[in-house]
């Protein structure tokens, strides 16, 4: 005897209703993905005079970002540098730091519950106004208790001109990288946190009772359980690399010094200054650079997923 | 039951704050119609008008609707209609095309707005005919012109004859010889100085024929005739005044000693801010000619400093620039106007201003959150506040007076007598160096705001006439001295202020206009094409950006903050080279050149 699957007739209000549900996030997606990408690729290869008049295809936008001794090349140089450090620290700083303070609140250890919810509360605040706090700190007041604490006269040089903490122009890699990781640490806890709830309390038993200590638990246990969520964070840091601002534009006021500057802020800064002149090359050139870098950032990502994937703890 | 509670309270408590922190971090929305609360006379065109609303603030707007509305009360713009209404919508917003072309307005006042962009859409309306014809053939027929002079409102001269070549050029731009907008006001950064406190502390310089720096209080030396200042002519406003660098700088060292803060500006804004005072330094240094040059990227650029065959700039044995003189025959190396002796005196100003270990300034003024606003009123105040020293001068825009007014509040109560009972100067920019001030060049007004009035297409013709007339009217002399008496600033057309009117306005307007009646007027535009393809490279705070020991600096104030120690002819080196890398390996179409 045989089933033959029944197509399933869809009515006319459902259609209705589906076409209705889907329209706005359709119209959405085509006009601010495909429209604007398709617009933003057309735009890297045109040359165009001040009145927008097109004069002729080239491929002038992309070279000039590999001719030696130019702005274009030589801040894209810098930016990369910076932008693969902030990875970096995120990564072996960040991440660490979190797994570890999960599995904290995962043991429930003293003050944990506590401790989860303040370190989650400062994500409830708008990231401006998180910002707002960490410039005003960083700025009076810390000068001001490094000036007791070392005695030093508020009037004295040394504070302005040696602890180049904030100030305009004047934020750190080190401020900027420090902030960043401070606010994203709640977020990565509760994430983490989440998932360690997640994993069976049979399987946490069951490797008690085989005698495992708490670093084996973490490390044979924990660690392999909550390895798709870190493959998420390690995967989506590398299109991070190359969009990632860091905070630098609210940290600075749109100044950071050459040491903060990644490839995102650069990015966006070029097009900041362009304002809204769409005839200025740097428009042209920063389309061009986003071509590049999603010719570079698509094949990464799909790798070290690929890598992730084959050579990352198994949870068997 | 009761940790549901405690969840519910917690819950509410989060969206609170979330809540909380949503609002704190709105507003900034246009101000919404504001001489709204009158009756709409409907035998009257109504007219919607909107204002850049910032340092110039609306008061200037409000004068120029009611003397307009009664000027043309018996002007009909419409059939069946009689006179005209305007509403005042004001807010700091520009319009781009897109949003001009479907904002509730119909007559605009801009500032920093890319007219160009607006032009291209072809969302302006044509003003040729007020601009070149003075006058405006209304639906009946009837000339405007005529009916304003019946009316007691006599159109002077022409709106076009009184601009620039520059403005010319600039708004007629891509060779069409059509106008799509006509000037609003200009302005610019510069230095404004405490006349009281110069008085009380004896801070004007005098010559006492020895060749040496004195100042009115210096022992001995109360009985001099104060120097000659900038203009170098005696017996006018800035006499006493710094002329050279060397002066000035001697001078805020004087003001140190005498426990004065010698100059102070927005820490908030330093970049803008000190941006603009450079490139109004190099306007001064260079004078209106050479500085065109920055525009048009052709011409016989004078006092270039020569450079050696490894790329180093050439000195003297004195430590001055060797200079030479090069006709720049094409765009392609406009990069030549980077080595002006000029550029490299501004760096070595701003090098000298910014210095931690003189450090004219105060570090407070100089932070992060110290706002203009917050800076002008240390300038007023910390003169009356204990335990804070005097500000001698401030580094603002010229709307600073404006501006600050409404901010005042704990020393002077009562903003009217304000202007009245205190004195504050405008001190035209130094020379470099006594030879460049001797030249006897005029002064140059650079404008920075490329403020115009514009009129969006498509709104109907009595309506847009009815707009026209208003630009029309907003350039005539008298609508132009009620701006210069409402905001102490200038308009940017030629015209003059009666000696009559000098009289009552402040102190600081005083001095200005008569710095204004010296100067040579040069705007921050061009109807060039490779300069508004690059327009974002060549504005005051980006257009000195420099690659200096590996790292790139965006302006030469980021530079010295990150990096003191760079000499400013090592910086003024690497400006120049990085301009040249630009131009020489700019993707140039063939008719550049």
């Amino acid at each position: 005897m045989t089933f033959v699957k029944k197509k399933k007739k869809i009515s006319k209000k459902t259609l209705l209703f589906y076409c209705a549900f889907m329209l706005w996030p359709v119209l959405q997606f085509a006009v601010f993905y495909i429209a604007v990408n398709f617009n933003s690729f057309l735009l890297a290869f045109k040359k165009v005079d001040a009145n927008l008049n097109f004069i002729e295809w080239t491929i002038d936008h992309f070279s000039i970002w590999f001719k030696d001794g130019t702005t274009p090349n030589l801040r894209l140089s810098a930016a990369i540098v910076v932008s693969f450090k902030g990875y970096l620290i995120s990564t072996l700083v960040g991440m660490p730091m979190g797994l570890l303070f999960s599995f904290y609140i995962f043991k429930r250890l003293p003050g944990s519950m506590f401790f989860r919810v303040m370190l989650y509360l400062p994500s409830v605040l708008s990231s401006l106004v998180l910002v707002l706090i960490y410039s005003y700190f960083v700025t009076a007041p810390f000068r001001d208790i490094l000036a007791r604490l070392f005695t030093v006269s508020q009037d004295s040089k040394f504070v302005y001109s040696e602890v180049k903490l904030m100030g305009r122009g004047q934020v750190s890699f080190a401020t900027l990288m420090f902030y960043n990781l401070l606010v994203g640490f709640g977020v990565s806890v509760l994430l983490y946190a989440n998932k360690m709830s997640s994993i069976s309390p049979d399987l946490i038993e069951a490797s008690e009772l085989d005698g495992v200590n708490t670093w084996q638990e973490f490390f044979h246990i924990i660690l392999p359980e909550v390895y798709p969520t870190i493959s998420v964070f390690l995967i989506t840091g590398i299109a991070g690399i190359f969009t990632n601002q860091y905070n630098a534009y609210p940290l600075t006021k749109g100044s950071p010094v050459p040491d903060s500057t990644t490839i995102g802020y650069l990015m966006y800064d070029n097009v900041v200054d362009a304002k809204d002149n769409l005839a200025d090359v740097k428009l042209a050139q920063t389309a061009a650079l986003g071509l590049m870098l999603s010719a570079v950032v698509i094949p990464t990502t799909f790798l070290v997923r690929h890598l992730l994937l084959k050579y990352g703890p198994s949870e068997d | 039951m009761k940790h549901s509670v405690v969840k519910k309270l917690l819950c509410g408590i989060l969206a609170g704050i979330s809540a909380c922190t949503m609002v704190a971090c709105g507003g900034g929305g246009p101000n919404g119609p504001d001489n709204h609360d009158r009756p709409t006379d409907t035998s009257k065109t109504q007219v919607e008008l909107f204002n850049y609303e910032a340092g110039y603030g609306r008061e200037w707007v409000d004068s120029l609707i009611s003397r307009f509305e009664e000027a043309v009360k018996d002007v009909s713009f419409e059939e069946g209609k009689k006179g005209v209404q305007v509403w005042y919508n004001g807010a700091q917003q520009t319009f781009k095309s897109q949003e001009l072309s479907s904002a509730p307005y119909h007559v605009f006042f801009q500032e920093n707005c890319d007219y160009y962009e607006l032009r291209r859409a072809g969302v302006l309306v044509s003003v040729n005919d007020i601009v070149k014809q003075n006058d405006l053939t209304l639906w009946d027929g009837s000339s405007l012109k005529t009916q304003l002079e019946a009316a007691g409102y006599p159109l002077d001269n022409s709106v076009e004859s009184k601009l620039i070549d520059q403005q010319k050029a600039f708004y007629t731009g891509d060779g069409t010889n059509d106008y799509f907008a006509v000037p609003s006001y200009m302005s610019t950064w510069g230095i404004i100085y405490d006349v009281e406190l110069f008085d009380e502390e004896g801070l004007y310089i005098v010559d006492a024929h020895d060749g040496n720096f004195h100042l009115e209080s210096d022992i001995g030396y109360e009985e001099y005739d104060r120097t000659v200042g900038p203009n170098g002519k005696a017996g006018d406003y800035d006499d006493g005044l710094p002329r050279t660098y060397d002066e000035f700088w001697s001078l805020c060292t004087k003001m140190k000693n005498k426990n004065l803060i010698p100059i102070a500006w927005s820490g908030k804004h330093e970049l803008g801010y000190l941006s603009s005072l450079g490139f109004n330094l190099l306007n001064t240094a260079l004078g209106s000619e050479q500085m065109m040059l920055n525009y048009t990227f052709k011409g016989l650029a004078k006092d270039l400093i020569k450079v050696s065959g490894n790329g180093e700039f050439v000195f003297d044995a004195q430590g001055n620039p060797v200079t030479e003189d090069v006709d720049i025959t094409t765009i392609r190396n406009g990069y030549e106007t980077f080595r002006s002796s000029g550029v490299y005196y501004m760096v070595d100003f701003l090098k000298n201003l910014l210095d931690q270990n003189v450090s004219y300034y105060d570090d407070t003024i100089r932070g992060n959150n110290f706002s203009h606003t917050d800076t002008q009123r240390a300038f007023i105040e910390w003169g009356h506040m204990n335990g804070r020293k005097k500000i001698g001068m401030l580094e603002d825009g010229l709307w600073w007076l404006r501006e600050t007014i409404p901010s005042k509040n704990k020393v002077y109560g009562d903003s009217s007598n304000f202007l009245k009972t205190h004195k504050y100067g405008w001190l035209p920019l130094p020379y470099p160096t006594e030879e460049m001030a001797d030249r006897g060049l005029a002064p140059v007004l650079a404008d920075s705001l490329n403020a115009f009035g514009c009129i969006k297409s498509g709104v109907s013709a009595g309506v847009r006439d009815a707009c026209k007339a208003l630009l029309l009217f907003s350039c005539t002399d008298a609508s132009c001295l009620d701006f210069t008496v409402k905001t102490g600033s200038p308009k940017g057309l030629e015209y003059d202020v009666p000696e009559s009117v000098k009289a009552d306005l402040p102190e600081f307007t005083k001095q200005f206009i008569q710095f204004l009646n010296e100067a040579d007027k040069v705007y921050n535009f061009s109807g060039l094409d490779f300069y508004n393809s690059n327009k974002a490279t060549f504005q005051p705070a980006s257009r000195f950006a420099a690659t200096v020991r590996g790292k790139y600096q965006k302006s030469v104030i980021d530079g010295y903050i990150y990096d003191s120690t760079v000499p400013s002819k090592e910086y003024a080196e690497d400006i120049y080279a990085t301009a040249k890398s630009f131009f020489t390996t700019y993707s140039w179409t063939a008719d550049q050149n």
